[in-house]
Formats: C-alpha cells, sequence, structure tokens
C-alpha cells in the first residue's frame, strides 16, 4: 500500500552511514516536542539515529541524565528547550542552560567532545528548524564518529 | 590584612594562641570558640567546642592536622541562635568551604569570628599519630623541622591556596621563627575589635614573611602544574580514567568527607537511581558481565557534574579512600576547568553567586 509517507532512506538521508551511531534528545514536552508534532504532520524528516525522549521541561534534566547517556553508549546528546522567557515554568530553560554550561568542561575533561552535547531553543512552531538542528548535529556527530564510552564495560 | 602584630610564644606557638581564644572569651568577645583539640587517650585533634576559658589550655590551635574538614561543623553550629558569637580557628580551604556552605544557605557568617591559620599544609591523620609517638612536641616541632612538612597529605604539597582569605583574624607563621614569636593580621571591621580586645599593638609586618610566601607558592605552583597536567592526560580518555577508579570500593566515603557535598541525602544514594536486576542483566549480557556494586563511574561522574564548580581543594576525599584512589587530582582538574569556564572561584567570596543559582534570560545556548 502506498502510503505517500515516503521513508528517511527514500527522502535522501543515508541511514546506512549512522546504524550505529546514537543520538539521543531530550526534549522540553511544551516547545520542542510540540515542534516535532508539528514537523510530523508536516511530513518533515529528521535522521533516523535519533531518539526523542520527552520531558516536562528541560530544568529537569538533571546532569545526571546527560552522564547518563553519555556512559550507557550515546555518541551525542541534542536537548531542546523553549526560548529564553518562554518557559511553562518560568526558568526551567535558564536552569538547563548553566547547566549544560557546567557540566561541559566535566565532559571534556573526561574525553567526551563539547560538540557531543548541543541546547537549542525550539519553539513549538519552529518544526522546520527542529529537522535542521536534528539533521546538522546527526550530521557532527557523524564525523565525531562513535563516542571513546561506547560500548565500555565502566565500574 | 592590613594591621600585623607579632605575640611573643616562648617556646609554645600552639599554646600562645589558645591564650589569646581564652582572652576572648574572658572579654566576652566571643561566647564559644571552635578549635582543634585532642580529648584524651585520643592523640588526634578534632574540631572542639569550648566556653570556659580555663579549658582553652588543652587545645592545639596549630596542630598539622585536620581530623576531618572543621567547615562542616563550623556551618552546623553557626546556625544556631545568633545571639551566641562562636570563634573559629579554620584552616584556608576549611574557610573556603564554610564560605561555599553559607552561599547553600548551610552556614550563616554573622555570629562567626572567623580566625584563619596559614597552612603550610596539613599530616594525614595517621601518619600524625604515628609521629606524635615519636614526637612530644609535634605540633611546635612541624614549623621548624623540613622534614615533617615534606610529610604533609599529599594534596597539600600541590595546594597554592595557603593563606586564609575571608577571615577576620589571620594567625601568621609563615617566614617567623615559631619558637620566638607568632603574627596577628586583622582587617577593619570584626577582625579590629577583636584584636583590640586582646590589646594587640599594629606593628611592622617582618620582610621575611613576603619572602617565605612567594618560596612556597612558587614551589607548589610548579608542584601542581604537574599534578594537574599528569591528571588531564590520564583522565582525558575512558581507559584512562577507568584506570583511576578501577578500584573503587564504592564506600562513598569520599562524599561523606566533602565538605561541599552538602545533600543530606546524595542523589547516588537515592533508591530512584539503584540499578535494579533487570537493569543489571540487560547490561550484563552486553559487557560480558558487570562488577557489584556498579555505577561506581556514574557516581564518580556525578559528583564531578554536581560539586566541581565549588571543590575547595581541602583533599579529604584522597585522604579518606581506603583504596588511594587519587580523587581529589581527579577532582581538581576538573574543577579547574569548571571554575574557568564559568568565572567563578569557590570560596572567593560570600557574595559571588553561584553561578548555578544565577539565572538571567540573557546570552545564547
Amino acid at each position: 500500500m502506498n502510503t505517500g509517507i515516503s521513508r528517511p532512506e527514500e527522502a535522501g538521508t543515508d541511514n546506512s552511514r549512522h546504524k550505529e551511531l546514537d543520538v539521543l534528545a531530550l526534549v522540553c514536552n511544551w516547545c520542542t516536542y510540540t515542534a516535532a508534532d508539528l514537523a510530523g504532520v508536516t511530513r518533515l524528516h529528521y535522521p533516523a539515529q535519533v531518539r526523542l525522549i520527552r520531558f516536562m521541561c528541560t530544568g529537569m534534566i538533571d546532569m545526571r541524565y546527560i552522564l547518563s547517556c553519555f556512559l550507557d553508549g550515546a555518541d551525542g546528546v541534542f536537548i531542546g528547550g523553549c526560548h529564553p522567557g518562554d518557559c511553562h515554568y518560568l526558568t526551567g530553560n535558564l536552569k538547563a542552560r548553566v547547566r549544560i554550561k557546567g557540566i561541559r568542561p566535566v565532559l571534556e575533561s573526561v574525553g567526551i567532545p563539547p560538540q557531543r552535547l548541543r541546547l537549542e531553543w525550539i519553539g513549538a512552531s519552529e518544526g522546520k528548524k527542529l529537522q535542521e538542528d536534528l539533521t546538522s548535529f546527526a550530521r557532527v556527530i557523524e564525523q565525531l564518529g562513535p563516542s571513546d564510552y561506547k560500548g565500555m564495560n565502566l565500574v | 590584612m592590613h594591621n600585623f602584630s607579632l605575640i611573643e610564644t616562648r617556646g609554645d606557638a600552639g599554646k600562645a594562641v589558645s591564650m589569646l581564644l581564652a582572652r576572648l572569651l574572658e572579654q566576652n568577645m566571643v561566647q564559644a570558640v571552635i578549635v582543634p583539640a585532642a580529648v584524651p587517650p585520643s592523640v588526634l585533634p578534632m574540631t572542639r567546642l569550648l566556653n570556659n576559658p580555663a579549658d582553652l589550655d588543652q587545645t592545639s590551635p596549630l596542630a598539622p592536622v585536620a581530623g576531618v574538614s572543621a567547615a562542616t561543623q563550623a556551618a552546623k553550629i553557626s546556625r544556631g541562635p545568633q545571639e551566641i558569637k562562636i570563634a573559629a580557628v579554620l584552616r584556608p580551604c576549611e574557610i573556603r568551604a564554610l564560605v561555599e556552605l553559607h552561599k547553600l544557605n548551610q552556614a550563616q557568617l554573622d555570629n562567626l569570628l572567623v580566625i584563619g591559620l596559614e597552612c603550610p599544609g596539613r599530616l594525614e591523620n595517621q601518619d600524625y599519630i604515628d609521629l606524635q609517638d615519636q614526637n612530644q612536641d609535634l605540633d611546635q616541632r612541624f614549623y621548624r623541622d623540613e622534614d615533617l612538612q615534606s610529610r604533609i597529605a599529599i594534596t597539600c604539597r600541590s595546594c597554592i591556596d595557603f593563606l586564609p582569605e575571608n577571615a577576620h583574624l589571620n594567625i601568621c607563621v609563615l617566614g617567623l621563627d615559631l619558637d620566638q614569636q607568632a603574627g596577628i593580621a586583622w582587617d577593619e571591621g570584626p577582625g579590629a575589635d577583636a584584636a583590640r580586645a586582646l590589646e594587640l599593638k599594629p606593628g611592622q609586618e617582618p620582610g621575611e614573611r613576603g619572602r617565605a610566601v612567594d618560596s612556597l607558592r612558587s614551589q607548589r605552583e610548579s608542584a601542581r602544574e604537574e599534578v594537574m597536567s599528569r591528571s588531564r592526560e590520564t583522565i582525558s580518555s575512558s581507559s584512562g580514567l577507568q584506570s583511576m577508579i578501577a578500584h573503587c570500593l564504592g564506600c562513598f566515603n569520599c562524599q561523606r568527607a566533602c565538605p561541599v557535598c552538602f545533600c543530606r541525602e546524595c542523589v547516588c544514594s537515592r533508591e530512584a537511581f539503584e540499578q535494579n536486576l533487570e537493569m543489571l542483566h540487560t547490561r550484563a549480557g552486553r559487557t560480558g558481565g558487570i562488577r557489584l556494586p556498579a555505577g561506581m563511574t556514574m557516581f564518580h561522574l556525578t559528583r564531578l557534574a554536581h560539586m566541581a564548580h565549588a571543590c575547595v581543594g581541602c583533599g579529604q576525599c584522597s585522604s579518606v579512600c581506603p583504596i588511594h584512589i587519587p580523587v581529589a587530582d581527579i577532582f581538581r582538574t576538573v574543577a579547574a576547568a569548571t571554575q574557568k569556564e564559568l568565572d567563578y572561584k569557590a570560596g572567593r567570596s560570600p557574595e559571588e553567586p553561584i553561578p548555578h543559582l544565577n539565572f538571567s534570560t540573557e546570552g545564547d545556548q
């Protein structure tokens, strides 16, 4: 049956090279996740190695969640939150921003390049931006290759 | 510090300082004092709270040891009734920790008279106990015996912040012959009030002090650079980091000994983060078995992520590690990078806001 929906491979994204790479996108329910809905409705595709995880707010993303992603083998972590001033809970996104600033040097010190972690502000109406940001982030991860922590048997 | 005064020690600097503390109590400048003192049969000085001037002769304010970081205790008692004024004799790293705890609403600075001790370093607890057996006058001898000074804790050997900051009064020992004299320094404010009560006369600061401080600093700076570059190199890969923490027993001593790790219940010991059989089972299949207790890399990285901005470099985490993991070396290395990135220095000033609590809508990602 032809549903008219083109699969990502057919849309011109070469997924074979992404196969072993994992990108986790931790996204805010009120903006980026809604933008992902919009992107879906508009039939915009984002790279297949990206998995979205919905949070009620980027302010609830403890540094531990980010570390957990990397130690469990993620090659990149993308965080999508509301534009400053638009947070549903007033300052959650600003909390996320300062935490990410604080965790970058820690990641870099232990051999996780800071480019593997990206924060973007994506409003609910910016389905297109979601697609662009995820695609460009996936490309960066692809260039960096698998993370040093992937598949490690950590104590 | 603008004012400086020499006090006669008559061969026992610790006693001379104790007498000053006793006089602070007699003059009712403070109602209690916390200062290191050993309670027999123990020979290890630990933080002790005293309020009777006659008891002060049993204290060892200059003992080159810190059983635990006194900052935790100072913070706890500072939250008590504010009308009880307390003089606290603290090392530079303990003052920095106290400042951090104050910013985290864990300590009140208003009712404390902070007396900072210039710190050539501390001995490890066991070393102090052993050396005390051989030297009855260890506290006094330490300051003139370079051999003893070379045995200080490994973290102290590369510490460059050995001068107390944010104290009201400083006890000065560097560049002085403690058998003859010790120094007291103070600024305007509560320190000056205390100095008046102690009838200290401002005098000339001996020139040797500056030279002694500079020479210690340059020696420590090169040691620090060496330690930091070595651990930077090692932890910069997953296998290097693993090699450093591979023996971790999961005792959480480092977290409990850390003066700035203030949470009553650490997120790492919360049930929500406990790895249940189901999770371990999946992972074990993937990695060829899993060591229990699991999650030690996660534990250390979590502590780094949560606390690197507040690390004051006291080295207690390394001192309490039963398996001698250089926790403090890892921590100081990452803390240096984090604090540089956040343009913040732990314990520098009580007014400097903690970056994680400072939100502004300005700026981009």
